[in-house]
């Protein structure tokens, strides 16, 4: 049996349980708050119109929408994006916008991953004159020998795979426009050339950012003015369009790649037939 | 339901860095009055700006106010329509007939159109007023004369009343007994200046008086979405989401505007300078 304490405490419950230290720790909610939280709606709505939008079919996904974020969203999409081939998506710089949010969550709410709710993730396979050329020896080469630019400095790996030394000191305007009107030739009369020589003129204009494809021609740079594309249809399409044409010459390039990673004597043979219409039959990538 | 998920083991660049983005287009807006149809001078312009460069062709607009409306999104992005309406009435009557029939707090400061807030004195008049200054009387000059002119006046034989205030309080005999304060700081400091008016604390005090309390949007639409999510026999899908974006949009840009509202006011009350409460405080 229980027994009656016979001891009733000396203080009342409320002082036991002193509820209004709990309440005087109470602070009033923030307008940023609510507005932050309502934000995150608004990402969720706008990933979801986007999916909407371009994939209509992928909506039955989003039948209940408890505990789902904007970022998973965002993420589908681009999935869907690249399922159906419109364009490559740019996972590092997703990635990156993924981690900025992760190191500093409160501050930067994802934010910058946000950004691409509005413009495109897209990869773009433009080259920088230095770095990104020095990784791509072939295309260096090709940019080294037809670009109109003044050029800066040339890799010693380039110098020495392709023994041009003081060749390339005496390499002047003259010669870049005897070797334009080269691949011109080859332009004009492609069945002369052997298939991978045909696409020698388009790899040089990508060498040399004068393809006229934006996908070809310019790097990302989201720190400095993108290029950024919309999701509107107009943007898309330019895009899509880029893609498809790139497409191929990227394909092609990762040929010239293998070719010169085979055998890295293969620069000389490409370097020869720029500067000398050489032997086009070697060019076998 | 992804193949492809950002991957947080990515190291990051720099977290401070922000994308340059295109600018986005800002709400624009178009004013109406008469009929006419009047371009956006641009964001750097308030509607009250707009409002008194129209008075200047419309005077019957010196008085005005204004209401807005969200239109559809266009192709160039949100459109808030204004039209001005002009408030009839006698000058100088009660400030808040005609204030603006927008719930929100816009643009102006408090909700009341500035030259209202800002004048300089009581409207309406009591009998008989007695002014104060370094234990002075001084007669009331008639009632033609607001309290701000006689504290100018007196400010040409008392420079130190330049940037002077006012305190008053109301006598048992129904005068009103009206004490000079002359306000210490730097040159050109003072009470806070609003379009070339003083504001002084007691404009302030008014002004929050007349204040209407605002539905937060932002407040009533999250508690809406929540219970969506929580409640089990409600559901929160896509097409629910979707449907109340516009919504959600504007609870948005109301929120923003009253927070920027509320920095604003902030920022003028924390630029105005402290003056002596002219009795000690009860308990002191």
């Amino acid at each position: 049996m229980f027994r009656i304490d016979p001891h009733p405490p000396s203080q009342s419950p409320a002082r036991l349980l002193r509820p209004w230290a709990v309440l005087e720790r109470l602070r009033p909610a923030r307008l940023v708050a609510f507005h932050q939280q309502l934000r995150e709606y608004e990402r969720l709505s706008l990933g979801l119109s986007l999916i909407q939008h371009h994939f209509p079919a992928a909506l039955v996904d989003y039948d209940d929408l408890s505990g789902k974020g904007w970022w998973e969203t965002l993420a589908h999409l681009a999935n869907l994006v690249e399922e159906v081939e419109w364009f490559e998506i740019n996972w590092p710089i997703l990635n990156e916008a993924w981690s900025h949010w992760m190191n500093d969550p409160e501050e930067e709410q994802g934010d910058h991953l946000a950004v691409f709710l509005h413009y495109l993730p897209v990869t773009l396979y433009g080259f920088t004159d230095g770095e990104s050329l020095f990784e791509f020896p072939p295309m260096e080469l090709l940019h080294t020998l037809l670009a109109r630019c003044e050029i800066q400095a040339v890799s010693s790996q380039l110098l020495v795979e392709t023994e041009l030394y003081d060749n390339l000191e005496q390499w002047d305007e003259g010669d870049r426009d005897s070797a334009w009107k080269l691949l011109e030739q080859i332009e004009a009369d492609p069945g002369r050339y052997t298939e991978p020589v045909r696409w020698l003129p388009e790899l040089a204009r990508w060498a040399c950012h004068r393809t006229g494809n934006v996908m070809l021609d310019q790097v990302f740079d989201p720190y400095h003015d993108g290029p950024w594309f919309t999701w509107r249809e107009g943007d898309l399409l330019q895009i899509k369009t880029a893609w498809r044409r790139a497409k191929p010459v990227i394909d092609v390039f990762q040929r010239l790649l293998h070719w010169y990673e085979r055998d890295t004597s293969n620069l000389m043979k490409l370097a020869d037939f720029i500067m000398n219409g050489g032997n086009c039959n070697e060019l076998d990538w | 339901m992804q193949s492809n998920f950002f991957d947080p083991s990515q190291p990051a660049n720099d977290g401070s860095k922000a994308y340059q983005t295109p600018d986005r287009p800002a709400t624009r807006r178009v004013f109406l009055y008469d009929n006419q149809v009047f371009e956006d001078p641009g964001a750097e312009y308030s509607t009250q700006d707009v409002l008194n460069f129209l008075s200047q062709t419309y005077p019957e607009l010196g008085n005005g106010t204004w209401t807005s409306r969200n239109l559809p999104d266009g192709a160039a992005g949100a459109v808030e329509e204004i039209t001005f309406v002009k408030v009839t009435g006698e000058k100088g009557s009660d400030a808040t007939k005609g204030s603006k029939t927008t719930t929100d707090s816009e643009a102006n400061l408090f909700g009341l159109p500035p030259n209202r807030l800002l004048l300089p004195g009581p409207v309406s008049q009591p009998a008989r007023r007695v002014f104060l200054y370094d234990n002075q009387l001084f007669e009331d000059p008639g009632p033609e004369y607001s309290v701000q002119d006689v504290l100018n006046f007196l400010a040409t034989t008392y420079p130190e009343l330049g940037n002077g205030t006012w305190t008053s309080r109301s006598l048992p005999d129904s005068s009103e007994e009206i004490t000079f304060v002359k306000v210490t700081g730097e040159k050109g400091s003072g009470a806070a200046r609003h379009n070339g008016n003083t504001v002084a604390p007691r404009h302030l005090i008014a002004a929050l008086q007349r204040l209407h309390p605002t539905e937060i949007e932002a407040i009533t639409l999250l508690n809406q979405i929540t219970n969506l999510e929580t409640e089990e026999t409600a559901k929160l899908d896509a097409m629910r989401l979707l449907a109340m974006t516009p919504a959600i949009e504007a609870a948005l840009q109301q929120a923003e505007r009253i927070s920027n509202d509320s920095q604003r006011i902030v920022r003028q009350c924390l630029e105005l300078t402290p003056i002596p409460h002219p009795k000690v405080p009860l308990g002191f």
